[in-house]
This record gives C-alpha cells, sequence and structure tokens, in this order.
C-alpha cells in the first residue's frame, strides 16, 4: 500500500469564484488523521474529491493509490460519512443499511449479518426498527457511520461526525471512532472545526485554511506554533490592579489592558508558556483573588489568524 | 459481473419503491379516479362502443397522462435525490455511473408504465364494464397497451436526461408535455415529425382499426416509427449516461 492513504498535489477546486481548494499538497498516513479547520476551510471539499463525488480543477488526488473520480472499483475500499443529513425520512434505520448493504453488492444471510454486526459496532441497534424522521442528531450520525462502514472499509471519510451531536453523544462517537482505528483497524480522516475534538482521536492532525494547508504532522508541533505566537490571556478577579503593575514588569508581557467595565484584566503575553509558570506566584505574592483564567487564544479562528498572519498580530 | 448485477438490481428495487411510496403516486390515483368517472360518464351516453371508447383512450392516455406520468416521475427521480442529498450512498457505492444511470431509468419507466397501465385499464374496464367486453375491445385495450410500452421508453428516457441537466426539470417537462406535445404536435406540417406523440399515433394507426387515430392522416410508416423511437430512446439515454458520468455533486 502507499505510503499515504491520501495524497494530493497542487490540488485546486472552485465553484464558480468561490475558492473550495487551492494549490493544496498534502500526504495523510494510516491511521487516525484529523482535519481541522473553520468552515469554508476545504474541509468537505477535500472529501468530496476523495470520495470521487467531485472532480478537481487543477492537480491531483490519490486515495490508496488511486484517483478517485469515475473509480467505482475504489469504493469497496472506502467509506464517507458525509457532513450533511442524506437520509430519507421515510425509511427505517434498518431499511437504509439494507438498501446501502445492497448497493455493495451484500446480499441475504452475508446482509443480514452485516447489518446485525455494524449496527451494534455503532450503537445503533436499540433503534434500528424506528423511522428515521424520530431520530436525533446522534442516532443519525450512528446511522450514517453504519452506513459508511457496511461494507468494512479500508478508510472511512468522517466529515464533521460531531456535529449536531449532543456532549454525551459527542463523547460517545470519539469513543467508538478511536476504536474503529485500535480495534477494527480502519484508516480514519476525520474532519472538524473543533480542534479539542480532534485531539482526543488522533494526535495526527492538518490544518486547512481557505484551501491550503497552513500546518500538518503531529498535534504538538502544530501546538508548538501556536504556543509561539503571542497569547491574549484573560483573568477575572479582584485585586487585579497590583497584579497588573508586576506583570507589567515581566520581560514575556507585550501589554496589560482591562475590559468590560475593567472586570477583566486582559494580558498579552509573548511566552505564554513562561507566563503559565510563573502566573501561580504572581498571584500569591500580590494576594489577587482569581475567579478565572483563560487563553482567548485556544480558539480555533485565533490559531488561524495567527498562522496565515506569519506570526503578525 | 454478478455482484454488479446485483447491485444494479438493488438500486432499481429501491428507487422504484421510493417512486411507488412517495406522495406523487397519489397522482396517479386521483387519474385513476378521474378516468374512470370521465369513461363511465361517457358509457352512460350511448354512444358508437368501439370508436369512442378508442378515442378516449387515445386522448386520455396516450396524449395525456402516458407524457404527464413520464414527466412526474422522470423528472424527479433523480432529481429528488440530488436536492435531498440521498444520492450519496448510491454515488459511494461500487457501481459505475452508467450502470447507476441505467439503474434509474428503468425504475422510471417500470413506475411510469405501471402508472399508465392503472390508469388505462382503470378506464377500460368501466367504459367496456358498462357497454360490454369482447374481442374487438380487448384487442383495442392491447393495442393502447402496446403504444403504452413503446411512448413510455422514450418519454422516460427523455424526461431522465432532463432532470439531470436542469434544475427545474418539472418546469420543462409541464412545457413539454402541454406546449409541444399537446399543441405544436398537432400543428399541420411536418412541425408535428418532431414530436414523440406523432410516432406513437403513427403506430396506433397501423395497431388499431378503431377510433380517429385509425385514420391518422399524417401517419408515418410503421417500421420508420418503432425505428425512429428506438433510435431516439438510445441516443437519449446514450446522453444521459455520458452527462451523468460527468456530473458532479458538490
Amino acid at each position: 500500500m502507499n505510503e499515504f492513504v491520501v495524497s494530493a498535489r497542487n490540488l485546486s477546486k472552485w465553484y464558480g469564484d468561490v475558492i473550495g481548494l487551492n494549490s493544496l499538497n498534502i500526504g495523510l498516513p494510516r491511521g487516525i488523521t484529523g482535519i481541522v479547520g473553520p468552515n469554508g476551510a476545504g474541509k468537505s471539499t477535500l472529501f468530496k474529491l476523495a470520495t470521487g463525488m467531485i472532480k478537481p480543477n487543477k492537480g491531483s488526488i490519490t486515495v490508496m493509490g488511486e484517483d478517485p473520480w469515475l473509480n467505482h472499483d475504489l469504493m469497496k475500499r472506502i467509506g464517507f460519512c458525509p457532513d450533511y443529513d442524506n437520509l430519507s425520512d421515510y425509511s427505517t434505520g434498518k431499511r437504509y443499511l439494507y438498501q446501502v448493504g445492497a448497493l455493495h453488492g451484500s446480499r441475504n444471510e452475508e446482509l443480514k449479518q452485516r447489518v446485525k454486526k455494524t449496527a451494534r459496532d455503532v450503537g445503533a441497534r436499540d433503534f434500528l426498527n424506528k423511522d428515521i424522521d424520530t431520530y436525533s442528531q446522534g442516532m443519525r450520525q450512528r446511522l450514517k457511520l453504519a452506513g459508511a462502514l457496511l461494507h468494512d472499509p479500508d478508510l472511512l471519510f468522517l466529515d464533521e461526525p460531531l456535529s449536531g451531536a449532543d456532549p454525551q453523544a459527542r463523547k460517545d462517537l470519539i469513543e467508538l471512532i478511536k476504536d474503529l482505528h485500535e480495534e477494527k483497524e480502519h484508516d480514519i480522516l476525520v474532519s472538524s472545526h473543533v480542534l479539542s475534538e480532534i485531539e482526543r482521536m488522533t494526535s495526527e492532525i492538518a490544518l486547512l485554511y481557505k484551501g491550503r494547508v497552513i500546518a500538518s504532522g503531529d498535534i504538538s508541533e502544530v501546538r508548538g506554533l501556536i504556543d509561539k505566537h503571542p497569547h491574549n490571556i484573560v483573568i477575572d478577579g479582584v485585586r487585579k490592579n497590583a497584579l497588573a503593575k508586576r506583570l507589567i514588569d515581566q520581560n514575556y508581557v507585550v501589554s496589560v489592558g482591562f475590559e468590560d467595565n475593567r472586570r477583566k484584566m486582559i494580558v498579552e503575553v509573548e511566552k505564554p508558556d513562561e507566563f503559565f509558570q510563573q502566573i501561580a506566584s504572581l498571584v500569591n505574592q500580590t494576594e489577587t483573588e482569581v475567579f478565572e483564567m483563560y487563553s482567548r487564544d485556544d480558539n480555533l479562528q485565533a490559531v488561524f489568524d495567527y498562522l496565515v498572519g506569519g506570526g503578525k498580530r | 459481473m454478478k455482484q454488479d448485477l446485483f447491485a444494479l438490481f438493488s438500486l432499481v428495487k429501491s428507487s422504484t419503491t421510493k417512486a411507488i411510496l412517495n406522495k406523487k403516486f397519489l397522482i396517479v390515483l386521483l387519474a385513476v379516479f378521474f378516468l374512470s368517472a370521465v369513461m363511465g360518464y361517457v358509457a352512460a351516453q350511448d354512444l358508437e362502443r368501439l370508436e369512442e371508447g378508442s378515442d378516449l383512450m387515445d386522448f386520455f392516455v396516450i396524449s395525456f397522462f402516458l407524457p404527464l406520468m413520464c414527466m412526474i416521475f422522470g423528472s424527479s427521480l433523480i432529481r429528488d435525490e440530488i436536492e435531498d442529498r440521498s444520492i450519496t450512498h448510491v454515488l459511494t457505492a461500487p457501481i459505475s455511473r452508467t450502470k447507476m444511470y441505467m439503474g434509474y431509468y428503468i425504475s422510471v419507466f417500470i413506475v411510469s408504465i405501471f402508472a399508465a397501465w392503472l390508469i388505462l385499464t382503470s378506464g377500460f374496464v368501466t367504459f367496456f364494464g358498462i357497454l360490454g367486453v369482447d374481442m374487438e375491445a380487448v384487442r383495442i385495450y392491447f393495442d393502447i397497451v402496446s403504444i403504452v410500452a413503446f411512448g413510455t421508453l422514450v418519454y422516460s428516457s427523455l424526461f431522465v436526461l432532463v432532470s439531470i441537466v436542469i434544475e427545474r426539470s418539472l418546469y420543462f417537462g409541464l412545457f413539454y408535455v402541454f406546449i409541444w406535445e399537446g399543441f405544436v404536435g398537432s400543428l399541420p406540417g411536418n412541425i408535428k415529425l418532431v414530436s414523440i406523440r406523432h410516432y406513437l399515433r403513427s403506430i396506433g394507426k397501423e395497431l388499431m382499426e378503431h377510433g380517429s387515430i385509425s385514420r391518422y392522416g399524417a401517419a408515418s410508416g410503421m417500421g420508420a416509427s418503432i425505428i425512429t423511437l428506438f433510435i431516439l430512446t438510445a441516443v437519449l439515454l446514450l446522453l444521459g449516461m455520458i452527462l451523468f458520468r460527468e456530473k458532479e455533486f458538490p
């Protein structure tokens, strides 16, 4: 098998004036890889190109060494769970799975056993006989996942599989996706716009922004990039003035300001790791009472803004 | 190969079932009641049985309900799946795009011919049930069934093609059925040669002995009409397969 499960070279896709992917170069390894990016980054476009639903305008993409466009044999080896709802509302989950299985050439006892096993694996057994239009978002995601898994593919494309699911369903789905790789040995490409969710599934990520890969590799390396950029840290508490005075003297602090009627102090720091090492002792020394402290830049958009801005803020 | 055929059969089965369970099929049932009522009313007028029976089925079934049924099912089957995105699991199945297209076409053909047959049979049973069935009446019935089969073949290929090319394919279908086939097709001169209805009526002229269709003056020969319809079906299917093969589903 090819070194990468998915490779793209100068891959571009546009829809009229809108650019989906822009000269994307990437090699995604086996295992679980998280494709992370804000809305409109090109995650779904990449998945649709990889599953042969659309074709590139420029460049090329290969999935397990093969071109996916009009390659129906490749479909035996891949499973796709889209980010949109593709389930017919007037059917039961069981009927949907039987239909998907039959389209993959499975039938009779084999099909019955596959449906049973897959439904058990994804935790969909209890609601399989109910009408799909009565399903919660979490149930729908499980059913879509079962549809993608039914023919036991080597590689799974899961586009935003956690979107719309409640916190418990999210937690269960994350465990399920990890199990699919660890126990069933599927290679998985999973997309999300929430970095922390991807982090709970895998350490291998690719960050997409405006149709380009802006960082990829082990999450700690990407985090390293993130940690090098100035952070805005919000501190909520009382007796903050003394702390502010001490902080401004530190060489890793760029600026200190207040907002929200002086309720919150915003500290811009150049070296977040040094800040987090020393803040506890500074709080103690100044007898500041801190209610809450968080980095405003832990959200993905701030990371992208930093990385695409070449480190300038 | 066997697995491919089974997957194709599964696509036909699921699409056909979906079309029959769709709310649109209610239109067929309404048409059944409507035609039964009209045929029953006419039958009660004590008219020339075979002539009137033939004319009514020619007018209602061949010229109106047949293209209408093919238009309703042909222009919506793939289009609905594209719009509600349930086509995704078909597109990511290991079936070639050309086979997928054939699968949808066969489904439209089955549902349309079933709908047209249901309407035709209900009208026939009502009309000749009241006025009496004999071998001549049964022959008219089977002649119309044959014309419906030819018509379904070609109309289905046209409307399935339209559904993948035009987003608002239903509007095109309405224009085609009512303006083109209904109006342009009945104009004098050679312009009727570009309507499907002309060739169906030409076949009808050779097959039938009763009604105005048997006296259709502008008819082309039966062999030429059948060949024309087959060629048209093949061309429309081929074109549809090529366009569906190259179609993207963003």
